[in-house]
């Protein structure tokens, strides 16, 4: 019987691994701190985030096709100013026109990213990625916004990094957990995102009307409202 | 454009726009088309967030004054790992749109 038991134990220990490595390889996670830098009259001051993304392997059952999901969790990277205002570097890029955060996140600390996302994370959640933080290219920086009021959610307007003296933007693979509580500073954040699909809508019927501040939601500040 | 070509192209151009989109568009229009902002649609955030959860996607254009709806139809995609497994394309298509279409109390009354 103890035999039988030792056998079944065996073989239930066998499946849990087999499958925890089987998420491991078709669900591949890691996390990563972005920190924003600035150079201000004051001297330098920089404000980070620590995000996750999760890659997922899909099969079209149809085609036979394989894709990868990604997943992105976390918030905007708030950079508080030394003139009492707060520069936030939201998720999504400034340039629409090319990749998706999560795609230029894996191609700055994957050197062998080559569009297989899935590889690409897993490469970097076993740490075969870049080491150290490695600075974003200009053109693939982040959205940077600031609110002329930050009680009031249509003051929100795009910034230009060298303007306002950013002096690169970096990313780091981390085991930190991911950042949690913006909500504290932008109290509204949930209850716009209730009432309206932008911050500052452009009012206009049509999407070509729209500029990227008009397309900005409150879920490029927390990836976790309303989940 | 013969229409039926437009109509075709934008069937398939709701694959195109949003959260999980094929091919990565950010043109407000397409040929003559005008993408209509879904913003404008009243579609907020939460709204938003419902529709990925249940696999769900529609946009709406406008053309020669017609106003045309184009929506995503079953999507195949399964995820293979046990911890997203239920997160898959086809799963939630099954559970949030076929039951429901199916008449599946339990379904409806989720909505």
């Amino acid at each position: 019987m103890m035999a039988r038991r030792g056998v079944l134990a065996t073989l239930a220990g066998a499946a849990a691994a087999l499958l925890g490595g089987c998420d491991w390889s078709l669900a591949p996670s890691f996390r990563f701190r972005m920190t924003v830098e600035v150079q201000t009259p004051q001297g330098p001051v920089s404000g980070s985030s620590v995000l996750e993304i999760q890659a997922n392997r899909q099969t079209d059952l149809m085609t036979g096709g394989n894709t990868v999901g990604v997943d992105l969790t976390g918030e905007a990277v708030a950079v508080d100013l030394p003139d009492g205002r707060t520069l936030f570097a939201v998720l999504r890029l400034a340039d629409q026109k090319i990749d998706d955060l999560p795609t230029v996140v894996m191609k700055t600390l994957d050197p062998q990213f080559d569009y297989d996302r899935a590889d690409s994370a897993m490469r970097i959640a076993r740490g075969r990625g870049a080491e150290g933080p490695v600075a974003l290219s200009p053109e693939a920086y982040p959205l940077l916004v600031m609110f002329a009021d930050i009680a009031d959610p249509t003051s929100v307007e795009r910034v230009d990094p060298a303007a306002i003296g950013v002096t690169r933007i970096t990313l780091e693979t981390t085991d930190d957990p991911v950042t949690t509580g913006i909500e504290r500073r932008l109290a509204w954040l949930e209850a716009v995102g209730r009432e309206r699909g932008a911050l500052k809508p452009s009012h206009s019927r049509y999407l070509k009307d729209a500029k990227l501040i008009n397309r900005v939601r409150a879920t490029d500040f927390n990836t976790e409202l309303f989940k | 454009m013969n229409r039926d070509l437009l109509l075709a192209i934008l069937a398939m151009d709701a694959y195109n726009r949003g959260y999980g989109a094929g091919i990565k568009l950010d043109s407000g229009t397409l040929g003559k088309a005008n993408l209509i902002d879904p913003i404008s649609l009243g579609i907020d955030d939460e709204k938003y967030k419902v529709w990925q959860d249940a696999g769900f996607y529609a946009i709406a254009y406008e053309y020669n004054g017609e106003t045309i709806i184009s929506y995503r139809g079953t999507n195949f995609k399964v995820n293979w790992s046990p911890s997203t497994f239920l997160d898959s394309p086809i799963i939630k298509d099954a559970v949030n749109g076929w039951s429901v279409g199916g008449g599946i109390a339990g379904a409806q009354a989720g909505l």
